[in-house]
């Protein structure tokens, strides 16, 4: 099956960062969630997919069309919600997204309509006189209404109210109902993306430090706390450690696998607890090192 | 290319009206007023056209650069090659300017002193604002090339051209040089020389505007 999108080997530097290379790639009707801490590269690598930055080398692909900037076609497939919401200022909504319209063969006035009712957007207002929250609305009416076949949503739910965000949330589920459609969303908010992604990547200075199925995530790690006096022992599978005399805490990325060390080693009062994904997210992204094994 | 000058005439749309209304009430004026000649009157109308061209180029894109340069970040995601885009958001000075030539030439006729000269002075003079757009523009183009290597070499070459034209004034042949450079204004030959470099700058600067490394405004 054509992917969504593929980058290989792409890189793009700056005197103080490097992006990549990334190699990766998203299949049609897949959520990814794209995850790190800011200047992580998370929308260089956007801007470079899109076209608003220009990669030192390597290679994109949108729904197997490469990304040359002078046979724009693949962007037909492309919906974008960006870092920065930039219109016609001095046009309402209404204008801008009419002038937006004849790009798109497949653009949608009642899609427009429709969503601009459910995000309470006012479109007669000019796009200079829209709140930060409404200009995000807007963005996301536009990236949305020629029905793109993958969206690259770049943090689109900051400087939103938690009802719209959630309505957002709504409206991009309903958008992976004909399971055709597939969505890159960066984002720094979990709560978001762990409602939504079925995979995550976490980015760290620019480089994918980890990949991998949300459910797997969810199943495989555990704050495991237990009781042990002996000092000469390693724990596999292990992102974090902490002791207080003879009460350890760990953080697993393979809770089986560490259970069963713990097991031989006659570890007493043993207790697994789940974990969210926040609480992995921040453990992948500040142990880096150990889960690269994983 | 076409949506993209579209949007920016209608984007823009009371500046260049307001200035094309002023230049036509102008002839206007001079047509009820019964004049039919006045002094020098090609290079009046050339002035004009000039004048006001850069006045509305001034007002549309150096006051409104960094507007621009978002509506840059805005098109630069649309499906439209990049070269159409290069090309789009310089077609509006252009069009700017053939209606200041065509009001300049209806002024000329109104005038009665339409000649080729009179033609030939106007696309002298357009091409030298042209050129002198294009200046500006691609300095401002080079600084999104994420390096100031460029930009630097730009103004380099610019201050020796402004040392050249020192050293001529100083040594007495400044006059000649300019008589070389603006006596064939008003001939065939001298409009088609300084319409090509016109050209040539306009496409150097779509070029530069192709190559960005970034479209961020």
């Amino acid at each position: 099956m054509t992917k969504a999108f593929e980058f290989n080997n792409v890189a793009k530097g700056y005197s103080e960062f490097t992006l990549g290379p990334l190699n990766f790639s998203l299949e049609p009707g897949t959520v990814l969630g794209y995850i790190g801490p800011n200047g992580s590269g998370k929308s260089t690598t956007m801007h470079c997919l899109v076209g608003l930055v220009k990669a030192d080398s390597g290679e994109m692909r949108v729904f197997g069309r490469p990304t040359d900037p002078n046979k724009p076609e693949w962007k037909l497939d492309i919906g974008y919600v960006g870092d920065v919401h930039v219109f016609y200022e001095g046009w309402s909504g209404e204008k801008n997204l009419r002038f937006l319209s004849q790009f798109y063969p497949h653009w949608s006035d009642q899609r427009v309509i429709e969503l601009a009712k459910r995000f309470n957007l006012p479109l007669n207002k000019k796009a200079k006189e829209l709140s930060g929250g409404n200009r995000v609305k807007l963005s996301l009416v536009a990236a949305l209404a020629h029905a793109p076949k993958l969206l690259l949503l770049d943090e689109p739910t900051s400087g939103l109210d938690p009802v719209v965000r959630a309505e957002v949330l709504d409206v991009l589920f309903e958008v992976l109902e004909d399971g055709e459609r597939a969505i890159f969303y960066s984002t720094h908010i979990l709560s978001d993306i762990s409602r939504l992604a079925d995979e995550l990547a976490f980015l760290d200075n620019g480089q994918i430090k980890l990949r991998a199925a949300k459910e797997d995530l969810i199943e495989r790690w555990r704050r495991i706390a237990f009781k042990y006096s002996g000092n000469n022992f390693k724990l596999e599978a292990t992102a974090s450690h902490k002791q207080e005399g003879a009460d350890h805490q760990v953080v697993s990325f393979d809770h089986e696998a560490t259970l069963r060390q713990l097991g031989e080693l006659g570890a007493q009062n043993v207790q697994a607890y789940r974990m969210s994904i926040d609480e992995i997210a921040v453990q992948i992204l500040k142990g880096v090192g150990h889960v690269e094994n994983s | 290319m076409w949506k993209i000058l579209d949007a920016e005439i209608r984007y823009h749309r009371i500046a260049i009206l307001g200035s094309f209304g002023v230049g036509a009430l102008f002839v206007i004026f001079m047509a009820l007023s019964n004049i039919t000649k006045i002094d020098d009157s090609t290079t009046a109308w050339s002035l004009m056209s000039t004048v006001m061209t850069l006045y509305i180029y001034l007002l549309i894109h150096i006051s409104g650069h960094q507007e621009q340069e978002k509506r840059d970040r805005l098109n630069a995601v649309l499906p439209i090659s990049i070269n159409h885009l290069g090309i789009a958001r310089w077609a509006l000075l252009i069009f700017v300017q053939a209606g200041f030539a065509a009001i300049a030439l209806a002024g000329v006729m109104i005038a009665n002193s339409f000649d080729l000269e009179s033609l030939f002075q106007l696309l002298s003079s357009n091409a030298f604002l042209f050129m002198i757009v294009s200046v500006i523009a691609i300095y401002l183009e080079l600084g999104h090339f994420g390096t100031q290597k460029y930009r630097r070499l730009f103004v380099g070459l610019l201050v020796l051209f402004l040392v050249l034209i020192s050293l001529l004034v100083l040594s007495g042949q400044i006059m000649t040089f300019l008589k070389s450079i603006f006596m064939p204004y008003m001939t065939i030959e001298g409009a088609t020389i300084y319409t090509l470099l016109a050209i040539g700058l306009f496409c150097l600067n779509v070029v530069i505007f192709t190559r960005r490394r970034s479209y961020l405004s």
